[in-house]
């Protein structure tokens, strides 16, 4: 339940966002008049930033290989993280997130605080707009940079639609010491992702041709590995300690690599706001599932919710082209 | 759907944790996974439908835990285990068998052989016997350090020593690594050890591939070439009898005293639907001789404390061993 919860007061904030938003633009609907922008909106710049941010929530853990049953408990989880933007064609990201999860299984009355669930999770991601809705309603378009499918004009609503490729890896470990020899299990997914992604500049309602203040957008992105090559522990979930001296040159040696179709998924809902520039910070709702699929004890499935709190920082940015005037 | 992060869609639910629920999983588990069902010499289907039918899902959980035990009791294994919060479930015929067989008086070796001064270096406990011509070495549970360099300052110690009595009696096992450690100062030829593999699926008969396990490099270590005898009885499990069935490949070793209880099998372990934790061997032991001594490793010489040397205050074992030592 408390998943769901969070997602209705994400959607409430944005309703309450798009609200005022939606009355101030029919009122200035009829004010509309000609006056010169000043492009210079760093537009023209390629960018590095830094991302630094957590997030906290919940977790859930379940590994067939030891129980059939499932962990669940409060997790937390930093993140840091490059992106490179500006009005470079694509938009490179590299993120590593790492959570950490208290668990207590689902029969147990309260937390085992030997029990916890570590995932890291490293994520690569290229992404590049490729369509827009309701973006230009006047005969001005103002084209910037030497991407003309970036078009920054005035307009009443603003949508951007990007897709995204790259590539992850999902490492999860699950310590148990209730289990022993079993204390510790890895489950490590690695493969390409491709994502989906819808800006909505909020800000354009507001004032519509004040495109400097463009100081908030809500974001909604879904992502998928298609396919994954999932490492998991083998049949017998332990490695064979008697057969390595020292015993340490046994781990994981009985763990197998298996190709998993649609091993993950995740769908990111927040909202962005932009303190700069390019700076700004995002509030966003992240949900992540991963599954090697399969049944016996074979399977392990995780996942998480987590509301996260990220800052977008601009390192440094290196001016490409040239802002324009333009009257209109 | 999506949006709102639901696992849900994807995850079959945990399985129930109700009594039948709970006697099935378990008797699966052990079913597709035990690694010992060939020595055992137990009708497993037999087991479930002799215990089943006495399993409802109003139990109380004392009746369950009781036909829980009764299932792994059917094994004589003392790494099949079950525990829950207020109790634990192990093999009653090794519990027997370590005591009611037990070649070993501890207040006699204490008084008589330890002796007030005797010394501690890590887990070992030692002192000279037999006018000071053979080191005596208590070594109680393979879960007390025993690194090479401690071994090689206990010897240090005592460089005019003819032989020493390694006396494992009664030592349930513990880290494997310390086997090695203890054996990199015994005489390496590069000798076969024993052979395992891992369970690798369902059916009792499926094994992964046949690992030999070769007697560890001295490396830097002066290896200890002089008479050496370990003392074991029928309390020397897991780790113990580990440890004496690879001395047996050492050409300067004896073992004496009594069969070892066994359990040369790693155990996995995990959670039953209730919560309640198991454990259980998913490894086998091969011999160089081609026997799994599963059920215990016979000594070279066979020597029971005698009630006569208890009378006398005489552990007539460690006697028989410093006899031999003298005598080489």
């Amino acid at each position: 339940m408390r998943h769901t919860n969070i997602h209705i007061a994400l959607l409430f904030l944005a309703a309450a966002c798009l609200w005022p938003a939606a009355a101030g633009a029919q009122e200035k609907s009829d004010t509309t008049e000609l006056k010169t922008i000043v492009v210079q909106h760093a537009s023209g710049y390629k960018t590095t930033s830094l991302r630094l941010g957590a997030g906290a929530g919940y977790a859930l853990y379940r590994d067939m290989g030891t129980a059939p049953i499932s962990f669940k408990g409060l997790a937390l989880q930093p993140v840091v993280g490059l992106e490179l933007g500006g009005m470079r064609r694509w938009t490179t990201t590299v993120d590593a997130f790492t959570s950490v999860a208290i668990l207590e299984d689902a029969v147990k009355p309260k937390f085992n605080f030997g029990s916890f669930g570590i995932s890291n999770t490293l994520r690569f991601k290229m992404k590049r707009h490729i369509t827009s809705l309701w973006s230009l309603e006047s005969e001005d378009k103002l084209y910037l940079g030497h991407d003309d499918k970036y078009p920054l004009g005035h307009k009443e609503h603003y949508v951007f639609f990007s897709a995204g490729f790259g590539a992850a890896n999902f490492l999860d470990v699950t310590v148990n010491p209730d289990y022993e020899n079993a204390a510790a299990g890895v489950s490590d997914f690695i493969g390409p992702e491709l994502s989906l992604r819808a800006d909505l500049y909020l800000n354009t309602i507001f004032n519509s041709y004040d495109i400097d203040k463009a100081d908030k957008q809500m974001h909604c992105e879904i992502g998928l590995m298609p396919l994954a090559a999932v490492l998991r522990p083998g049949y017998s979930y332990i490695d064979n300690y008697t057969a390595a001296q020292p015993v340490m040159d046994a781990l994981f040696d009985d763990y197998e690599w298996h190709i998993k179709p649609f091993a993950a998924l995740y769908t990111d809902i927040g909202l962005d706001i932009l303190t700069g520039p390019y700076n700004r910070i995002s509030i966003s709702y992240l949900w992540t599932y991963r599954s090697s699929g399969n049944s016996g004890q074979w399977r392990f499935d995780h996942a998480s919710h987590l509301l996260h709190i990220d800052f977008i920082v601009l390192l440094k940015s290196k001016r490409s082209c040239s802002g324009r005037i333009i009257k209109l | 759907m999506l949006f709102a992060g639901c696992e849900k869609i994807f995850m079959p639910r945990d399985t129930e944790a109700t009594a039948t629920a709970t006697f099935d999983y378990l008797w699966q588990q052990i079913d597709e996974r035990y690694s010992l069902f060939d020595v055992k010499n137990v009708d497993w289907n037999a087991v479930r439908d002799s215990l089943r039918p006495g399993v409802y899902d109003e139990m109380s959980n004392d009746s369950l835990f009781a036909i829980l035990k009764k299932m792994i009791n059917t094994l004589d294994d003392g790494h099949v285990d079950i525990w829950g919060n207020y109790d634990i479930a192990s093999s009653e015929q090794i519990y027997l068998q370590r005591y009611a067989n037990s070649n070993f008086d501890l207040n006699i070796v204490a008084l008589n052989y330890l002796r007030a001064d005797h010394h501690t270096t890590g887990g070992l406990v030692y002192n000279s016997i037999a006018g000071g011509q053979v080191l005596y070495i208590r070594y109680s549970s393979f879960s007390n350090s025993a690194s090479t360099a401690l071994m090689q300052t206990v010897i240090n110690r005592y460089p005019d020593i003819k032989g020493i009595v390694f006396d494992i009696r009664q030592n349930g096992g513990g880290e494997i690594q310390n086997e090695w450690n203890l054996m990199a100062l015994l005489p390496s030829q590069g000798q076969l050890l024993y052979s395992t593999q891992m369970k690798a699926g369902p059916a009792h008969d499926d094994f992964g591939p046949l690992k030999q396990v070769y007697a560890p490099d001295n490396g830097d270590n002066e290896p200890f070439t002089k008479p050496f005898v370990l003392l074991t009885d029928r309390g020397c499990y897991s780790a113990a009898s580990s440890f004496a069935l690879c001395l047996k490949s050492y050409p300067n070793v004896t073992v004496m005293g009594d069969t070892t209880a066994g359990g040369l099998a790693i155990p996995t372990g995990g959670a039953l639907p209730n919560g309640w934790h198991y454990r259980f061997g998913v490894s086998r032991t091969i011999a160089p001789d081609g026997i799994n001594y599963e059920q215990g490793v016979p000594p070279d010489q066979v020597v029971h404390l005698s009630p006569a040397a208890i009378a006398a205050g005489r552990d007539n074992i460690i006697d028989s061993a410093a006899t031999l030592i003298l005598n080489n």
